[in-house]
């Protein structure tokens, strides 16, 4: 990587304007850090106040090979903005329009660094509203959203931020502009793009989904004797069907805290505190009121009280959002953690926190998004005391540590980083954080763009036992070692091909675990779909597909039933080079590295073979629409330069 | 470990700001209350300046930074006097971004002690030299400034405009200055002469009034002498330095210097508790901090808490039974632009006041709205100076309101400086002037 000399500057200074690049002692110090604790000093800070002038710019950092950190508001918690090897800032909160909104089609089109409350009140008025609900929406913006892939309190029921971008353009690290749509036959690039943290490129203009605003919010608080039984109920809420727009819990410790300083009217004697929210027409939130109602009493709710008046809902969700706050005015610093874990293995992890932070003396609140299972506890210590420092890094590193061993990843919507990278290589073995270099190098020959993020420097060594191709996908693996090109099929129903070298996925059809405490599923490609439904109808679980003839696997690789994306929880594996790579798990989130679901989603068996999937899986009957024809692919630049990396000879065909 | 050491901006002269702040969640040492800035972020989108600007140089995250790095001695104050100088005069010192943080950091008194450190260096040269003779020789500047308004007058400067002379590099705030300054009655300035005149033997009550008052808006004056005079017999004092310059910008071992002058004063007084009337919020506010000033001096800690209780504004002096001085028939809104504080009584009273005086028709503009830029803002940046005004005046427009209430001269200039262009049928009236 090049110093930026004054001669680039000046170039650069012709494309963007003088005015607009700063270099001066001060600024370069004011942009060196985030919200987290890294602080590394750039070389330099362009301010972007026009998309139009990316390309040409990219373009002559990557001839002067000059690293570029994209930078909004710099709120994450996981020192994704700095410059960890020198390089240039490019502030991109000038890209602040909304560019249309249109409520016909349900969509806004909007410039990256547009704050999302103020789409949430230009949206308003109109009678809609955008799902991710990050609690940083005041400040935080929809570019950074997507590229951390937040979420937030709604994301039980609507989703993250990727589920809600319908379109992006996004400016390569060789200067070239990629357009990128759900419509795309192909991978879920988006998807890709989500969690990437500018690492892949940088967002210049979105267009995500608007949804209608529920005619009816009915807001409740229950308390009950131990935070078991509060995660208890809320297993019990989504089996009885019930899908709440949020669940958010807080300990004993948390609601003394906030009660002392928001005076929100929470009671401090229950070890456990519930805030949920029901949305919907009329008829149905009074319906799950009632059943609401009656299964906080089943599980020995203490008091179940719902907000009758919008000052007094208002009041509820102040005392949750104070909790950071409430933490904020007892130490200088506040560290937050968002390490996920299954839904059901909460109180396991929970009871591993509190004995971490125990065993640390440190002080940290425990509030929870209870739906998603992620945990955000938040440490609090000085920065100034080296030893408070490293005790409060400790404790979050085992924490997070607790959260993996429980089944869980390290980072649920705050992303990876600078922070957390260390951490990767607990979660994930050598194959997988080698493909997640070989996206980066696919996609950034040059390692231009954020660099040094996401992945942990000696993962080689440091990583994660590898625990190899599993006996049943040996003759897979045998084939791919052969080195003739062949097609991976399912059924044949979809791709209906009659080529003669293919890999049949038919011999992989075992389902492997339906659980019905957390609600997934975890089957193999093979597994033809019909049977799936049978199986789980017989649990009275749903899923988000039709019954066909087909396999499970061909369901997501072929594109034919995108809407099955959102529910891929996890992947498992088997690359051209024999490598077995093993992504995600139960957790319903997960923004430790490049979502590798969405990689293999709509691939069409390009990539290489899926062997197992981890689905999400429902108490009640989704609204599915039929499957689409097959497309064939329409390859791009990241398709051709994935394909080439992946499968450079070209096996997979 | 001891943080004493990081509380300092400046350790040759480390008197010249606060060390120990007053911030909502208690006292602490100048360099605690800039660590509790942790960098959330949650501020950004409540600063005026940072909406505009959209860069993290001027944000109140940015701002306690650079502070921080300052008391780290990472940034050399030397080296980046310009930048600083740049930054602390962008802060318009509203206050906002205090209630948007989750700690409270009081972001605006870090900057006040920025500034303080700077000393009035924010301002045109020209300027600054006033402002210093202000301090130092008094009667040299009342005698320059008189000269100076009677040229004015007569239209010398309008000349100088006309001949383009007052483009000339060091004259160019002139035009600034001739645009805020409000041109007041021969009649308001022939009654403010006689009441400069008046002899008090035995007062119940000093009036101080403002640099500002005493300079510009005699008619603050009068009004502020008629409702003192209710329920007291008011002594004028005038000629005594209370500007916003010497007390809230300068630097402090001035000030302190000058807050003990009018103690001093107020001492030679049979009654030593008589109450100190001015007519300025920041002043007032400043007043009120006085104790902070002598931390250090415990002979005179005791004495200035006592002045500090002795401090009154308008608000104290209403009558029970004030009455609107004319029916409004459009909405009355208060401008809640006031250095350290803008929740400190006398807008809680005020605000009470204007609910019995004026019912419905009072609004409250206060959400999303951007505050008056602080002093010097306006010589400094006058483009974004007047985008912030503009800014501050929409919720105004937007709500139709008639009439402003102000709390201080300073505001009822920045106000009255805008509205000639936007707003020309808004009224602005000091406090003072509610009272018939």
């Amino acid at each position: 990587m090049a110093k930026l000399t004054p001669r680039i500057l000046k170039q650069c200074a012709r494309i963007i304007g003088k005015e607009n690049v700063l270099t001066d002692d001060l600024s370069l110090l004011l942009y060196a850090y985030d919200c987290s604790l890294s602080r590394s000093r750039p070389d330099g800070i362009f301010l972007i106040r026009r998309a139009e002038v990316l390309p040409p710019l990219i373009t002559l950092l990557n001839q002067q090979h000059i690293p570029f950190i994209p930078r909004a508001s710099a709120t994450n918690h996981a020192g994704g903005c700095a410059t960890l090897n020198g390089g240039v800032i490019l502030n991109l909160t000038h890209l602040n329009r909304i560019l249309e909104i249109n409520t016909e089609q349900g969509y806004a089109e909007v410039e990256p660094g547009v704050v999302t409350e103020n789409l949430q009140k230009e949206l308003e008025p109109l009678g809609f509203f955008y799902a991710p609900d990050p609690a940083s929406s005041q400040i935080c913006t929809i570019g950074g959203n997507l590229a951390q892939n937040a979420s937030g309190a709604r994301c039980l029921k609507y989703g993250g931020t990727l589920d809600h971008v319908l379109e992006a353009t996004v400016v390569l690290p060789n200067g070239n502009t990629l357009r990128l749509s759900r419509q795309d036959a192909g991978p879920d690039f988006i998807g890709l793009l989500a969690g990437s943290e500018g690492t892949l490129g940088i967002i210049t203009r979105l267009k995500v989904k608007i949804l209608p605003r529920p005619e009816h919010i009915k807001t409740f608080l229950v308390t009950f004797p131990s935070l078991e039984a509060s995660i208890q109920t809320v297993s019990t809420l989504v089996a009885r069907g019930i899908l709440p727009r949020c669940v958010e819990a807080m300990d004993k410790t948390t609601t003394r805290a906030v009660e002392d300083f928001a005076h929100a009217g929470y009671p401090t004697d229950a070890e456990a505190l519930l805030i949920l929210e029901l949305d919907g027409n009329t008829e149905q939130v009074d319906k799950e009121t009632s059943l609401l109602e009656e299964l906080c009493a089943q599980n020995g709710a203490l008091q179940f009280r719902c907000a009758k008046t919008e000052q007094e809902r208002e009041n509820l969700w102040n005392g949750r959002r104070a909790a950071y706050a409430a933490m904020a005015r007892l130490a200088p610093n506040v560290m937050v953690g968002d390490g996920t874990v299954p839904r059901k293995e909460l109180p396991q992890t929970l009871k591993k926190v509190r004995e971490i932070l125990t065993a640390q003396n440190s002080v940290a609140s425990l509030l929870f998004h209870a739906g998603d299972g992620n945990l955000h506890p938040q440490i609090i210590f000085d920065e100034r005391i080296k030893p408070d420092v490293i005790r409060a890094k400790q404790t979050l590193k085992q924490i997070l540590q607790a959260c993996v061993d429980c089944g869980g990843t390290i980072s649920g919507e705050h992303g990876i980083g600078v922070e957390k990278r260390a951490l990767m290589a607990y979660q994930y073995d050598k194959p997988t954080l080698d493909l997640f270099a070989h996206i980066k190098k696919a996609t950034d020959p040059n390692s231009l763009a954020n660099p040094l993020k996401i992945l942990p420097i000696h993962y080689a060594e440091e990583a994660r036992p590898t625990q190899g191709v599993p006996p049943a996908y040996q003759k897979a693996n045998e084939k791919f070692s052969a080195g003739e090109p062949f097609r991976i099929v399912g059924k044949n129903s979809r791709l209906k091909t009659e080529a003669k070298n293919c890999l049949s996925t038919n011999l992989f059809n075992q389902i492997l675990d339906i659980d019905t405490a957390n609600y997934t599923v975890t089957v193999e490609a093979g597994v033809v779909v019909k049977d799936l439904l049978e199986q789980l109808a017989q649990h009275r679980l749903f899923c988000a597909l039709t019954p066909s003839e087909g396999t499970i696997g061909g369901a997501v690789a072929s594109g034919c039933t995108p809407w099955i994306y959102a529910h891929l929880l996890g992947v498992e594996a088997l690359l051209p080079d024999g490598s077995y790579i093993r992504y995600g798990g139960k957790c319903v989130k997960n923004a430790a590295g490049y979502p590798l679901t969405r990689l293999f989603a709509g691939s069409q068996g390009k990539f290489g073979l899926i062997t197992q999937l981890t689905l999400r899986v429902f108490a009640n009957q989704l609204d599915v629409p039929t499957d689409k024809p097959f497309q064939p692919l329409q390859p791009n630049v990241w398709w051709n330069s994935l394909k080439q990396t992946l499968d450079p000879a070209g096996i997979l065909q | 470990m001891n943080y004493d050491s990081f509380c300092e901006l400046n350790f040759k002269n480390p008197k010249q700001h606060l060390s120990v702040l007053e911030t909502p969640l208690g006292m602490r040492s100048f360099g605690q209350s800039v660590a509790f800035c942790n960098r959330c972020g949650l501020c950004l989108q409540s600063c005026p300046f940072y909406l505009l600007s959209l860069e993290e140089t001027f944000s109140p995250r940015g701002y306690n930074q650079a502070i921080r790095f300052l008391l780290k001695k990472v940034l050399s104050p030397i080296r980046s006097r310009k930048k600083l100088q740049e930054l602390s005069v962008s802060c318009t010192l509203c206050g906002r971004c205090m209630q948007a943080c989750p700690g409270q950091v009081p972001t605006p008194q870090h900057i006040l002690e920025l500034r303080r450190l700077l000393d009035k260096r924010f301002l045109p040269f020209t300027l600054y030299f006033l402002m210093r003779l202000h301090s130092k020789h008094p009667k040299i500047f009342y005698t320059l400034a008189r000269l100076g308004l009677s040229l004015r007058r007569i239209g010398v400067i309008k000349l100088l405009r006309f001949s383009g002379l007052s483009c000339l590099i060091g004259m160019r705030w002139m035009n600034q200055l001739d645009r805020m300054i409000p041109r007041s009655s021969k009649n308001a300035r022939k009654q403010w002469k006689e009441l400069l005149q008046t002899k008090e033997e035995a007062p119940s009550l000093i009036y101080i009034p403002s640099l500002e008052t005493e300079l510009f808006l005699p008619e603050i004056g009068i009004n502020m002498w008629k409702l003192a005079c209710i329920n007291h017999r008011p002594a004028l004092w005038a000629h005594t330095p209370t500007g916003l310059f010497e007390y809230v910008y300068g630097n402090l071992r001035e000030a302190r210097k000058q807050v003990k002058k009018i103690i001093e004063q107020v001492d030679t007084l049979d009654k030593k508790e008589i109450p100190v009337l001015t007519d300025s919020i920041d002043v007032y506010n400043f007043f009120k901090q006085a104790a902070s000033l002598f931390e250090d001096y415990p002979q005179w800690k005791e004495r200035a808490v006592q002045f500090a209780q002795q401090v009154v504004f308008a608000t104290d002096l209403f009558p029970e039974d004030l009455k609107a001085p004319t029916p409004f028939t459009t909405p009355v809104a208060l401008e809640y632009g006031a250095l350290f504080s803008r929740q400190t009584k006398p807008f809680q009273t005020i605000e009470q006041k204007l609910h019995t005086l004026f019912a419905e028709n009072f609004v409250q503009c206060r959400d999303r709205q951007a505050d008056l830029p602080a002093f010097g803002y306006s010589f400094y940046a006058k483009d974004k100076a007047t985008q912030i005004r503009a800014l501050a005046l929409r919720p105004l427009e937007n709500q139709h309101v008639g009439t402003v209430v102000v709390l201080s001269g300073w505001a009822m200039m920045e106000v009255s400086c805008k509205k000639k262009k936007t707003l020309p049928s808004l009224k602005v009236l000091h406090v003072a002037q509610l009272n018939g």
